[in-house]
């Protein structure tokens, strides 16, 4: 990092609320140094990938973009409870009023990572002039979150994700009558964890506001999977460079928004360890798809039921077309959640039109955590 | 006129769709009836004891989007209502909006089936046509979606400029968006638009309004019709096995001179030809249709009565 970038980036951090002063982590020790440096640490690698390596120049219109400028805060977050060390990515809500105010909390699917909401969150905080907090993590196995020294994070199960985004949640916000409103966006894998997140946190007293899933329908997910294989088959082992695994996320329609890709995609890949064997290339995915196999239909199975069930406001976010499975079907022809079709996108929606989402988010937060005198909130009793 | 029309329907329902230029055609004939009808909007179409001893018909809105064969089907409906303009009332449900079209399915099917966007267009400006509301004998208030906040009386209905897309909020959108709800007050509505009103709500109004009872449509039931709010509100919904997959009955209500309801209910796909209902005509069905091909057969059987 240039000298001229760290002390900008200083600057800027400087003006910007930090995590509330309870947030245990080693950031504690050395606040500034470590939020540069873990922002340092973002996937701003188009100054040091090591060109040398490379069979070929990057194309700069695939260079990677740091996340830093999405995101006001960049964290570890040390999870005893899960025994994980937990890449947060923060911008904390701006409230006048004095309360706690509202957070947004993203979780991403399988085998993406929490700057995949890199440009959503931009675009929250934009309109929502900050009112509205964006967090946004990497789950176990994703991203820049590791295990504890010595614990395993291999097990992907849907209960050990809800586990971990609950003990996250009670780390950063341990008192739950001062924490912020939560307003929930998971996408695919992430929408079944988020979901069934709610009802843990309401137990414990927390507020929450809504809960929005992205692209993932019981029924057309469990129908995918015997596709999968093919699907994983399809896909590259590794890349010679970032450049490269950008490249391929928006020629194989993976993503089709350069801008987001640039961001995101670098988290999603990891320098293969030397020495590296014949045939490898320099860099492989962090998170195989093909090792979370065993988890898939766990991640899925009764989400539909758990959907409805939560109590508090049910947003369905699809890309292109409508396709609703029978329990939701019935469901929404019942009134019971709001579904809203983002056109021209594909299952990454979220990177693929961040400013449409971000409105439908916005409508969808406004109109549920208004306050009206004499009208229930949806969950209210 | 008349006679061509009888062709359209014929043609129709063989579920084989008509021209673009016989669309037009008929919208812009429908839309005539509709303008001067909207004088005596929510109101005494249907008054029993009239003059014509045929049975009426009702109709509570969403006849669009989801199915394969939309178009036919809002086109036979409506071609119903330019030739039968006396017994046929057509109320607007939310789908029959130019938003809601985009995306759930008609807008689409129109521009595969005639090449360009001049179908959805004719039919979703002749939605902002349809009456919102009816009044059956000054007893039954029926309409797509349900009570609003912003309307205590039928005063304030019959005061909604509603010839216009149907809007995100306010009274208009509530009347085609909202739900009962076992909870009382007033609650937003899960749906995004609307919202959920107690039986407190539908009581006080159908007191202060001289009503026994609101009917709507909107939400599926498996039985087809269902009773709520002890009998203030009634909910009907008249596709069988709702998009292919739903496994609900579907149900009109049919309502006799002396107010008395009785319900039908059936299941999809009934043969051709066979008669739906008894020999004994009613005085009105109210029906809600997201309409399908296997119920073009049941339109015809019943105006062939």
């Amino acid at each position: 990092m240039s000298d001229l970038y760290r002390s900008a980036m200083h600057a800027r951090i400087a003006k910007l609320p930090q995590l509330p002063p309870d947030v245990p982590g080693e950031e504690d020790e050395d606040e500034e140094d470590e939020v540069a440096d873990s922002i340092g640490a973002l996937p701003s690698l188009s100054t040091n990938s090591p060109s040398s390596h490379l069979p070929r120049t990057p194309n700069p219109e695939y260079a990677p973009i740091s996340g830093a400028s999405y995101f006001s805060e960049a964290v570890q977050v040390d999870v005893p409870a899960s025994k994980l060390d937990v890449r947060v990515y923060y911008t904390p809500p701006q409230t006048t009023d004095g309360g706690a105010g509202s957070v947004m909390v993203c979780h991403h699917g399988a085998g993406f990572a929490g700057l995949s909401f890199a440009l959503f969150a931009k675009e929250i905080t934009r309109m929502s002039k900050g009112e509205l907090g964006v967090l946004s993590l990497d789950a176990r196995r994703h991203g820049k979150t590791r295990p504890t020294e010595g614990s395993s994070d291999e097990d992907l199960s849907l209960n050990i994700l809800v586990q971990d985004l609950y003990n996250l949640l009670r780390v950063v916000f341990p008192d739950a009558s001062a924490a912020p409103s939560f307003l929930f966006v998971g996408h695919s894998m992430g929408g079944a964890v988020v979901v069934n997140v709610v009802p843990r946190l309401l137990e414990a007293e927390y507020r929450v506001s809504g809960v929005a899933v992205l692209d993932v329908v019981e029924g057309t997910a469990l129908d995918a999977l015997p596709h999968m294989p093919s699907i994983l088959n399809s896909r590259p082992e590794g890349f010679d460079s970032v450049s490269a695994a950008i490249e391929w996320h928006i020629t194989a329609h993976q993503i089709r928004n350069i801008t987001s890709a640039r961001v995101s995609v670098p988290s999603l890949i990891t320098p293969t360890p030397e020495p590296r064997p014949r045939g490898k290339r320099a860099f492989t995915w962090f998170t195989p798809l093909r090792t979370t196999g065993p988890y898939w239909e766990g991640w899925f199975k009764g989400l539909s039921t758990a959907f409805l069930a939560a109590r508090t406001a049910r947003l369905l976010v699809l890309a292109g077309t409508d396709r609703l499975d029978r329990e939701l079907m019935i469901g929404q022809m019942q009134g019971k959640f709001q579904m809203v079709v983002v056109p021209n996108t594909g299952h990454m929606l979220h990177e693929d039109d961040p400013l449409t989402l971000a409105q439908t988010l916005m409508e969808f937060w406004r109109r549920n955590e208004r306050v009206l005198v004499g009208i229930k909130k949806v969950g209210d009793l | 006129m008349e006679h061509e029309v009888d062709g359209w329907i014929q043609q129709l329902s063989q579920c084989k769709q008509l021209t673009e230029a016989d669309v037009k055609k008929l919208c812009d004939k429908t839309r005539e009836i509709l303008m001067e009808e909207s004088n005596h909007d929510l109101s005494e179409l249907f008054r029993i004891g009239g003059n014509s001893p045929d049975t009426n018909y009702l109709f509570m809105g969403d006849y669009v989007d989801r199915g394969y064969y939309s178009v036919e089907t809002v086109t036979l409906l409506v071609a119903m209502k330019l030739r039968y303009r006396d017994r046929v009332t057509i109320l607007r449900g939310n789908h029959e909006s130019r938003q809601i079209t985009q995306v759930y399915g008609f807008y689409d099917e129109c521009l595969r089936k005639y090449g360009n966007a001049n179908v959805w267009r004719f039919f979703t400006d002749l939605f902002d046509f349809l009456p919102l509301t009816a009044l059956i004998e000054n007893q039954i208030f029926c309409l797509h979606g349900g009570l609003s906040p912003s309307i205590d009386t039928l005063d304030h209905v019959r005061a909604i400029d509603r010839v216009q897309e149907v809007p995100h909020e306010g009274p208009m959108c509530d009347l085609l968006w909202s739900d009962p709800d076992d909870r009382c007050g007033w609650g937003i509505s899960p749906r995004g638009a609307g919202y959920t009103f107690g039986q407190d709500i539908s009581e006080a109004f159908n007191h202060n309004n001289g009503l026994t009872l609101v009917a709507r449509a909107h939400q599926l039931v498996m039985e087809g019709y269902n009773w709520g709010q002890d009998r203030n509100v009634v909910t009907i919904f008249s596709a069988p096995n709702y998009c292919y997959r739903c496994g609900n009955q579907a149900a009109i209500m049919e309502i006799d001179e002396k107010l008395s309801y009785s319900f039908l209910q059936f299941d999809p796909a009934p043969r051709a030809g066979e008669p739906l209902v008894s020999r004994r005509v009613p005085d009105y069905f109210l029906v809600n249709y997201h309409l399908y091909h296997e119920l073009h057969d049941e339109l015809i059987v019943i105006f062939k009565q």
